[in-house]
């Protein structure tokens, strides 16, 4: 049912139209239709099927979750940045006992206020031996979003090497970069530029 | 998801019909093709330039044409005979809106031309150059029963000749596929270059709330979907070379991951990367691996290749500099990818099989994203002026890099069309983010579609078969 052929179109300089025809295509089509839908139904009523996918996580969390520390993912995103968001609280002021630490436009170097915030917060750790920490890396909106999730990563690696060369276990610290994508402030100012570039700090147990 | 399969079932019956014919396709487009390549053919196939010699001088309209934003070629693009209702317009629409897009031709206006012209195959010449008509488009419409059948011809009107033509039969659902295939064969006829209109692009929209879902479109607007609902963070798609999926990194489990979608079906799997979080990445040529950011072991980025299944996995970069955006060339045997190495993020070139990376930028302290043009030439990459970011494109080979973009807003995110011709690209020029269509060289710039959202981060596909 390829019934491609060449046809000289009449009165025209015989030059060939091509063509083709689909009936073959649009009957298989249909079948096509009740295959998926029958497929959709099936994967729908057993529950083997979904379970695989999460078991699929849980082998990928083995190898990811160890290399940057044992907190749980569904502890750490009680509180965190992204949960904010999605109940529509960030930038609304919500803090932990942990301090913000604040960056220069496209620097993850740390400031003397920056050590000062990150020396009080290891204070904090050490009176509370049994928090553990997930420190977020955040940017300003300026940029593009692939560099910016890298550099989030960057600012949270320095504010976690700080902590720890203060004495904080780095078992009790996981990082993750947010990049540009969870703003606290909106307005393309240099005042909500710096209160974006930040290491956000989420304490769980 | 599925009457989607049914149109892409029977589009695909249409390319299956053309590949069938394409003998006589080759035959014809001899006369078309440079010259060193005709020679080249009628070396091989002696037989084939006898019967394409009398053909030869309808390369005088493609010899003008060179690229888009040189002079643009007026065409005349009729109604289908026939009529056909809404199928109709829709074609006439889709092929004008293409044709404008192309930046190629200045389509005359339809109220010009006073009923006069002839019939679809008994052509006026006269009369259409009178009207200003350089080329011109006739074709006819019947349907019945939902079915649809196009005929679409192009002529050359100074050289009173047909320079193609084209019959699909479909449902009345795709007649905008056909119209988009009729423009790509009109720049291959013109050009020796197929056009791109007949893809998909896939992007990141805020269009349904708050959260930056995936979407994927095809390029005319038509079939918009949203493709995830996980009310988190959707970034950075890049398709499979097949048009069929698409690799994107969500943090919908809490940490990112990286993630394949089946555009078709709708389906989404978790890809293995190994340790360390993902931020973005783009599919290898064949399709046989991906370039994948992720967090390094001391939570740095690093460039590594793994496998769509997520098997062999190696590390392209290593050092503690920020490397993300890899992009492969078209014959997948180097990367071009953004380094902070040198203390600010610049555009390197390194071969997938390891050795030192080649800098491409010499200017500006913020350049990053690249993209390799699937004709392999260019690069183009977003850098930083004058605390704006813009849109350039570069030789792969390095040289002096062009500044295609210039707004007072933000340029980012470019993506290739298949044909290396155009760009899109993300732009707030007006305000909210939003897709722009653009040359490569940047001389017409069109905003492809108007979001209610932002709109962002879009992925061109290859050619749909």
């Amino acid at each position: 049912m390829t019934a491609a052929r060449d046809v000289a179109v009449s009165g025209m300089d015989s030059q060939e139209v091509e063509m083709g025809r689909v009936q073959a295509g649009r009957t298989r089509a249909r079948t096509w239709r009740w295959a998926a839908l029958l497929l959709v139904f099936s994967v729908a009523l057993l529950p083997g099927c979904s379970k695989k996918s999460s078991s699929d996580d849980d082998i990928y969390d083995a190898s990811g979750g160890s290399a940057t520390g044992g907190v749980g993912e569904d502890d750490m995103a009680r509180g965190g940045s992204l949960d904010q968001y999605r109940r529509g609280t960030l930038g609304g002021g919500e803090q932990g006992p942990l301090s913000d630490v604040y960056f220069a436009y496209d620097s993850i170097e740390l400031s003397d206020n920056a050590r000062e915030i990150l020396r009080a917060n290891a204070d904090w750790l050490g009176e509370n031996p049994r928090a553990k920490v997930e420190i977020e890396g955040h940017c300003d909106s300026r940029g593009t979003i692939e560099y910016n999730l890298a550099l989030g990563a960057k600012r949270a690696n320095a504010a976690r090497d700080y902590l720890v060369s203060l004495g904080v276990s780095s078992s009790r610290l996981t990082t993750i970069s947010y990049g540009k994508e969870l703003q606290v402030c909106q307005e393309e100012t240099e005042s909500c530029w710096a209160d974006n570039r930040r290491t956000h700090f989420v304490v769980g147990q | 998801m599925t009457p989607l399969a049914a149109e892409e079932e029977a589009m695909s019956e249409v390319t299956r019909a053309t590949i069938t014919a394409s003998p006589t396709r080759r035959r014809w487009r001899v006369g078309v093709a440079p010259l060193g390549w005709r020679v080249g053919v009628a070396l091989l196939l002696g037989w084939t330039a006898l019967v394409a010699a009398p053909h030869a001088a309808r390369a005088q309209v493609r010899g003008l044409i060179t690229g888009p934003g040189e002079t643009a070629f007026p065409i005349a693009v009729t109604d289908l005979q026939g009529g056909g209702g809404e199928a109709g317009r829709l074609f006439g629409a889709t092929l004008t809106r293409n044709l404008d897009l192309s930046g190629l031709f200045r389509v005359l206006d339809p109220g010009s031309f006073n009923g006069g012209g002839g019939g679809p195959e008994d052509v006026d010449f006269g009369s259409w150059a009178s009207m200003g008509a350089r080329l011109l488009v006739t074709g006819r419409i019947s349907s019945g029963g939902g079915d649809v059948t196009v005929e679409a011809r192009l002529f050359d009107v100074a050289e009173r000749r047909q320079l193609g033509g084209k019959r699909y039969s479909g449902s009345s659902r795709d007649v905008r596929r056909m119209a988009n295939r009729f423009a790509d064969e009109i720049l291959l006829q013109l050009t020796g270059e197929a056009g791109p209109f007949d893809s998909r692009v896939a992007f990141i929209s805020t269009r349904s709330g708050r959260f930056k879902e995936l979407y994927v479109m095809n390029l005319d607007g038509s079939d918009l979907r949203q493709l995830t609902r996980n009310q988190t963070i959707n970034l950075s798609p890049s398709w499979a070379p097949d048009a069929r999926s698409l690799v994107f990194t969500s943090f919908k489990d809490g940490r990112p991951k990286l993630y394949e979608m089946d555009v078709t079906t709708g389906r989404e799997r978790l890809i293995p990367t190994g340790p360390g979080m993902v931020m973005g990445a783009s599919f290898s040529p064949d399709g046989r691996e991906i370039a994948v950011t992720r967090g390094g072991g001391k939570g740095d980025s690093e460039i590594a290749l793994v496998t769509p299944d997520g098997g062999a996995i190696s590390r392209l970069t290593e050092g503690q500099a920020i490397n993300v955006s890899p992009s492969f060339s078209p014959n997948g045997s180097q990367i071009v990818f953004c380094s902070g190495r040198t203390g600010s993020p610049q555009i390197y070139v390194m071969g997938t099989g390891g050795g030192q990376p080649r800098r491409l930028t010499s200017r500006g302290s913020y350049n990053t994203q690249p993209v390799w043009s699937p004709k392999g030439d260019k690069i183009a990459y977003t850098g930083r002026v004058d605390g704006r970011f813009q849109i350039f494109v570069v030789g792969a080979d390095g040289g002096e890099p062009t500044q295609i973009t210039s707004s007072r807003g933000d340029n980012v995110d470019p993506t290739w069309s298949p044909d290396g011709r155009y760009l899109i690209f993300s732009s707030t020029r007006a305000g909210k983010a939003q897709l722009y269509f653009s040359d490569a060289r940047g001389v017409r710039q069109r905003q492809l579609i108007t979001s209610p959202g932002s709109d962002s981060s879009p992925a061109w596909s290859s050619r749909l078969e």
